[in-house]
């Protein structure tokens, strides 16, 4: 096999991976404030304290709960696929998703819980 | 300062001595060779003795240790005390630590002197930054040093914390050590490589290096399999892989381990790529570290639900890399001219440019995922932290994965003689065509799985041929490796692609279908460790199952394990998400200090804690509550070793508070309210997922053909002579 047919070869594959990944959406998830999410509608990653005591539920497999930032401001966030394990238990929570803007809702496609430090004085 | 920290500050200086006993002198001097080989067996010895001794303190509950206080308790079994030993940072370094040992001695009983005098200060290279990083970070570290004003020198918590219930598992066991004896082997060819570019010889370390290659790539891949059994098994999403920067942190030197083992073959063979074998020696281990550091450092904790979290050894794991990489770097380019290279041949294809192609998709494979693991952090260096999704891996994984088992099986038809592949490859092709029509037809039309799996087919009656009518033992361990990658690329896309997910809430005694299954819930039960039980419903026959589901008082925190009914065709996936008891939805409350809830048609606000006789005669915790308008304080009273719940009425009613649990930390409150005559409780209920994983158990059997193909790669002889 000659040098050139290796470069080639490389060059095609490389490219078609470019070209696919230029046209397909849903790639990459930035870290965001609730309002640019909330603006945008694009793919993002947020990240918030679930507010435990608006109770969450579990609606025909959706589960809605709802976080808050750092100033406070909430949002209500859908998530269909398995309850995180932890949740209930949880602190912070990233979540990866699109804000609906018709529903008023995050729909989350991935939610990492964050629990609290687990050494905590035996009371 | 523990004696076993002082063990530990010995064997860092018994392991930094090997290098400059060895290097100090000039070249000549033969005598430090013995001295280094006697140096480096008595670091060996030590470290076992250091593995041995945590052992012991997790065996016999020495909480003084943070580490063993961490990782153990009272009620954990003496097996999942021992495998406590490599379930957290500290420890598991040292078992990567101690398994490395092994491996430099080891190698160390064959080679030349000349080989033996730079590969010996290589590996205990390596092995110094590990003990730095132990000394920095200690399993050995005492509890009140780790939480100064809590816990006073010399006071032993007589309990632990407990390790985690998801670790609490037989595939826990293993995956680690496995893991971790894959990351050490990968610094011996390293050392290999590295003391062929120092003395310029190339030939006789790929000889030595190949065993310890192969060796690597089948533990590093039974590594990450068995992390992908216990995933399914245990964690209850339904998957066995999910692109976690974790994960793929040791897909990525896995996968440049297989792309050396074929470059190191086609060295072998065609006495071709020696830049290229010498160049993925070194970036093996280079990856291998770079994955600790993305594992270890804390840098991915907002990304991965695998991480440590935050660590003091961030900066140790990155000067770590950076050294290896920057020093494998200038080793390299300052010595490739010298590297014999042969062009890559005027001939055409043929099973070497297979193998260059095969090599060429890995490492491509590998560049990418590297990429997409690495965003967070190169992302966040110039602008916001960005990571990638799922979808990029999957669209990487078909784009080189679809040319990548072309290859794979090109290069084998090579082998077959000219008139048989005339009539064996249609005959492939066509069986592979109708195979992918008979499996996807109704299941997915997604183009994805129909392309795959008519290759992997095409690919299976290849090999199979192959198998049956070639004699010679050389070809069965590759011919097992790659029939076990058609198998696992097969089951791969029906467990992903011909899956449905159902989601279901049942209530107790009621039947419903969810997906394929009919189940009969009938409720909570067990005291302690609490299992939901369903009844599972074939017809006239039930069976009855049960799924564990409680909150764990350690972590206080909610564990549950799916249930997997296993078949030939498919597994049944059954996930419980949620448990709602009827009775408590309308009774149980809790409530943060200062806060009121509604519960029914009462309203309660919790005021504040009270205490009473806290020193002498009953202590008794008071909680101040506000029910209707109306001062209550019910109580918990700890009398002979117990507590007490002292309930209180509510006035004009025949229902009664009582205080169940307090939180001291946060201040709140779980309250008990009887709901009183004439109230209907709601039904339990339990919401479930249940999804159907189609075939899966042909990636479970291309697992298992993948590792027994590698290992048995392991007898393969170089030319004839044992390495």
């Amino acid at each position: 096999m000659k040098r050139i047919h290796i470069i080639a070869g490389i060059i095609v594959i490389v490219g078609a991976i470019v070209a696919v990944l230029s046209v397909s959406d849903d790639l990459f998830s930035p870290y965001v404030s609730f309002a640019d999410a909330q603006k945008s509608g694009a793919y993002v990653q947020i990240i918030g304290r679930i507010d435990q005591s608006i109770a969450p539920k579990t609606d025909d497999g959706v589960l809605v709960f709802s976080i808050r930032d750092e100033r406070n401001d909430r949002l209500v966030v859908q998530h269909k696929g398995p309850k995180p394990v932890n949740f209930e238990h949880a602190e912070q929570a990233v979540i990866l998703g699109k804000y609906d803007q018709t529903s008023k809702t995050f729909i989350a496609e991935k939610v990492l819980v964050k629990c609290p430090s687990k050494y905590q004085k035996k009371g | 300062m523990s004696v076993a920290n002082i063990l530990l500050g010995l064997l860092f200086i018994l392991t930094a001595a090997i290098p400059v006993v060895l290097l100090k002198p000039a070249w000549g001097n033969r005598d430090a060779l013995p001295i280094a080989e006697w140096l480096h067996r008595a670091a060996t010895i030590l470290a076992g003795i250091l593995l041995l001794i945590l052992t012991y303190y997790f065996i016999v509950h020495a909480y003084q240790f943070v580490y063993v206080y961490e990782n153990s308790s009272n009620d954990l079994p003496l097996l999942y005390r021992i495998s406590a030993v490599w379930a957290g940072k500290e420890g598991s370094f040292l078992l990567w630590l101690f398994f490395l040992y092994c491996c430099g001695t080891i190698a160390g009983l064959r080679g030349d002197d000349d080989m033996r005098r730079l590969v010996l200060p290589a590996v205990a290279f390596i092995e110094v930054f590990i003990v730095a990083i132990l000394l920095k970070e200690s399993p050995f570290a005492y509890i009140w040093d780790k939480f100064p004003g809590e816990i006073q020198p010399g006071q032993v918590p007589t309990d632990g914390a407990g390790l985690n219930t998801l670790l609490i598992d037989p595939w826990m066991i293993v995956h680690p050590p496995v893991l971790f004896l894959g990351y050490a082997s990968a610094t011996i060819p390293f050392a290999y490589a590295a003391a062929a570019l120092v003395r310029r010889e190339f030939r006789s370390w790929a000889v030595s290096a190949y065993p310890w290659v192969v060796f690597s790539m089948a533990s590093l891949g039974l590594g990450i399999f068995l992390g992908g059994y216990w995933a399914y098994a245990v964690l209850g999403w339904g998957g066995y892989w999910g692109w976690d920067p974790v994960e793929n942190s040791s897909l990525i030197p896995w996968l440049v381990s297989i792309a050396l083992m074929h470059a190191l073959l086609l060295q072998k063979k065609a006495g071709m790529l020696h830049r290229t074998s010498l160049a993925l020696a070194l970036s093996y281990l280079v990856l291998v570290i770079y994955s600790a550091f993305l594992t270890r450092s804390g840098v991915l904790s907002n990304f991965s639900v695998h991480s440590f979290g935050e660590s003091r050894i961030t900066w140790y794991l990155l000067v770590f890399l950076l050294t290896v990489l920057t020093g494998s770097v200038f080793l390299f380019f300052s010595r490739m001219k010298q590297i014999p290279h042969y062009g890559a041949g005027e001939r055409g294809l043929d099973w070497r440019s297979m193998i260059i192609a095969g090599v060429i998709g890995l490492v491509l494979m590998a560049a990418f995922i590297l990429g997409g693991t690495s965003m967070p952090i190169v992302s966040g260096l110039i602008g916001k932290p960005t990571a990638v999704t799922t979808k990029y891996y999957v669209i990487i994984a078909v784009i080189i994965g679809v040319p990548s088992i072309i290859i794979m099986i090109a290069a084998m038809t090579f082998m077959v003689p000219r008139q048989t592949l005339k009539k064996l490859l249609p005959v492939a092709l066509v069986v592979g065509g109708l195979g992918t029509v008979a499996m996807n037809l109704g299941h997915s039309s997604d183009p994805a799985p129909w392309i795959f799996m008519g290759l992997a087919i095409a690919g299976l009656i290849l090999i199979m041929r192959d198998l049956w009518a070639m004699k010679t033992a050389a070809v069965l361990p590759g011919r097992v490796t790659h029939l076990g990658i058609c198998f696992m690329v097969l089951g791969i896309m029906t467990s992903t692609y011909h899956s449905p997910v159902f989601h279901g809430t049942l209530e107790k005694e009621k039947e419903a279908t969810v997906g394929p299954v009919t189940l009969s819930f009938k409720g909570l039960t067990g005291t302690s460790r609490g299992a939901l039980e369903f009844d599972l419903v074939d017809g006239a026959a039930r069976k009855r199952i049960a799924m564990a589901y409680f909150i764990e008082p350690k972590m206080n925190s909610l564990y549950r394990e799916p249930r997997i009914l296993t078949g030939i065709m498919g597994d049944t996936y059954i996930a419980p998400e949620e448990y709602r008891n009827g009775l408590d939805s309308i009774s149980i409350v809790m409530l943060k200090k200062g806060e009121e809830k509604k519960l029914g048609d009462i309203t309660v606000r919790f005021e504040q804690f009270a205490t009473q006789h806290m020193t002498s005669g009953t202590p008794t915790i008071l909680a101040e509550l506000t029910i209707q308008g109306q001062r209550l304080k019910p109580g918990l009273t700890f009398a002979d070793g117990h507590r007490h719940a002292i309930p209180a009425i509510i006035p004009g009613t025949d229902r009664a508070v009582s205080l169940m649990q307090i939180n001291a930390d946060d201040h709140s409150v779980l309250l008990r309210i009887s709901p009183g005559k004439n109230v209907m409780t709601p039904p339990d209920t339990v919401a479930i997922t249940v999804s159907y994983k189609r075939l899966i158990i042909l990636v479970w059997a291309g697992t298992i053909m993948v590792t027994v193909g590698t290992y048995l790669a392991m007898r393969s002889r170089w030319n004839g002579k044992r390495a």
